[in-house]
């Protein structure tokens, strides 16, 4: 009974941030789809990545996603077991809609362009991983397609909670240690150490690490999948040891 | 066994005891005054017992079962806390339609009833309450959520002397129709005196009385007259505190003592609970 009012909360307290999302894509779509349709330029113009869009927009919606319900859900008698499995379902619940949403416009803006033909419309997928797809059976592509927006986007989602998570945990001196010390280990002090005492052999070795846990190289779309599931899951477990002990500031 | 109960319960901040092994029980259908003075650890207690914190050390348990992460004991105590936890945009109509969801028993009817008595506009949102209104808002939820456990921390917290009155009338009255085990934890001793049966006094992070309110008012006395009646009446005895206005004084004696044999124009009251405490915590 908790657990479904809990999921009941979780899913109420996302589906506007939703919404508004899929009405400002749709805007932007409708418009670009117009102006592109209508302007006299003879060559093909490209419109691509809205699942990227999404989960840009999952990753957002989960930073925001936890302190707010967590308290109400604590007021309300929830323990923070029931708030994490709730949390599960409800990303799983968002993340299946809006995989299947994108799904939908992307066959949409497919049909416009075969009937305008002076756009194209592509996904990430395609784009990232263009030669398989063309020998394979287009209900197993679009199935394929499904679960790497499914997998991306719910990896992104986890992500955004586990920040939040992990700031909602930190005292004032970790929040600004985290928050400013990653940022800048990241983009000035490893690079600078990197290059000049290791000629930049780690960042190489992390470039092929990716390139292979993405399958970016090699074009395959199951090596990303594999990687999104183990690194949502690791997302969710590290999640889940922060909020396990997360209290009420007092 | 029926109740809130806990063991052993320690809790420190930085170092600083908020708690220091606590035991007590909260029994079923009484209504407890948890005092003390700031500081003493009322809240950290009462937000170990809903969850919201974790104790360091010792148990806190509903009815026999455990209460951290257990969510069928949880919902069997409500806790309107000093800290408002409800989403700030959300309007009050709105929290009352949640609360319905997570506690089967609310009755929004009654908690509808209660804005309208209390003049809470249910269209505004949390975050636009005044600190007043924000906690009879919070009061209206936990009266209606009809949990078998109430807590309240610093219920009256900003109301005027007329809401103030009319919360501990219906809380009366409700105690009266659906009896509950209500715990009041708060400054304001005298006006909560007339309500409580029972008394739960911390001191640095410890329960130095745990007994009801009739016994522990019965372990003194108060004697009024004239100054010189009054300062020849206590001489020799154990005074926790004096009043003077004008020609008249008033003491409040600790202790059985010859109250009978006061003397003519000494008048002999209760103890008054505040003058206690005062002196119990001071000490």
């Amino acid at each position: 009974m908790t657990l479904k009012a809990a999921y009941k909360y979780q899913l109420s307290d996302m589906k506007r941030p939703v919404i508004i999302f899929y009405c400002v894509i749709f805007t932007i779509l409708i418009f670009l789809t117009g102006a592109v349709t209508a302007s006299a330029s003879s060559g093909a113009s490209t419109m691509s990545y809205l699942d990227f869009s999404s989960a840009i927009f999952l990753f957002v919606a989960g930073l925001c996603s936890f302190k707010e319900p967590f308290l109400m859900l604590l007021q309300n008698g929830v323990s923070r077991k029931t708030v994490f499995r709730s949390k599960v379902l409800t990303t799983l619940s968002v993340v299946s809609v809006m995989a299947l949403i994108d799904k939908m416009i992307l066959l949409l803006g497919k049909a416009a362009a075969g009937v305008y033909g002076n756009f194209k419309y592509f996904s990430l997928y395609e784009q990232a991983y263009a030669d398989p797809l063309l020998r394979e059976a287009a209900f197993l592509l679009h199935m394929k397609m499904f679960l790497f927006d499914f997998l991306m986007c719910f990896t992104s989602v986890w992500l955004g909670i586990f920040i939040t998570v992990l700031f909602y945990r930190l005292n004032r001196v970790g929040k600004i240690a985290v928050g400013a010390g990653v940022p800048v280990a990241l983009t000035f002090v490893f690079p600078l150490i990197d290059s000049l005492l290791f000629h930049s052999k780690i960042s190489s070795s992390i470039i092929r690490f990716l390139d292979f846990a993405f399958g970016i190289a090699s074009r395959s779309p199951l090596s990303a999948m594999i990687s999104f599931a183990v690194l949502s899951a690791i997302l969710g477990a590290l999640s889940w040891l922060l909020m396990r002990r997360a209290v009420v500031r007092q | 066994m029926n109740g809130i109960e806990v063991r052993n319960l320690s809790k420190s901040y930085d170092g600083v005891k908020a708690l220091n092994g606590v035991s007590l029980r909260f029994e079923g259908n009484k209504i407890y005054g948890l005092l003390g003075r700031n500081g003493a650890g009322k809240t950290t207690l009462l937000n170990i017992v809903t969850g919201r914190i974790f104790a360091d050390r010792g148990e806190a348990l509903v009815d026999g079962m455990p209460i951290p992460e257990n969510d069928p004991a949880l919902r069997k105590i409500y806790l309107a806390g000093e800290k408002t936890l409800f989403p700030e945009g959300m309007k009050v109509q709105d929290t009352f339609k949640w609360s319905g969801e997570f506690y089967p028993a609310f009755d929004p009817e009654y908690a509808g009833n209660l804005a309208e008595q209390f003049r809470l506009d249910t269209k505004k949102r949390v975050k636009s309450l005044s600190t007043g209104y924000d906690s009879i808002f919070k009061l209206i939820i936990a009266m209606s959520a009809n949990t078998p456990y109430i807590l309240l921390d610093e219920p009256v917290l900003g109301l005027d002397a007329n809401n103030r009155d009319l919360f501990y009338r219906l809380l009366i009255e409700k105690y009266s129709e659906r009896p509950c085990t209500v715990v009041i934890s708060t400054h304001l001793i005298e006006e909560v005196s007339s309500v409580i049966e029972e008394i739960v006094i911390l001191k640095e992070g410890a329960v130095i009385k745990n007994e009801p309110r009739e016994t522990l008012l019965s372990k003194g006395y108060a004697v009024s007259g004239t100054a010189r009646q009054i300062d020849a009446y206590i001489a020799g005895k154990n005074v926790i505190g004096t009043e003077s206005l004008g020609g008249l004084k008033t003491a409040y004696i600790l202790g059985g003592g010859d109250r009978d044999a006061a003397g003519e124009g000494i008048e002999v009251s209760k103890l008054d609970l505040q003058k206690l405490f005062i002196h119990l915590t001071n000490s």
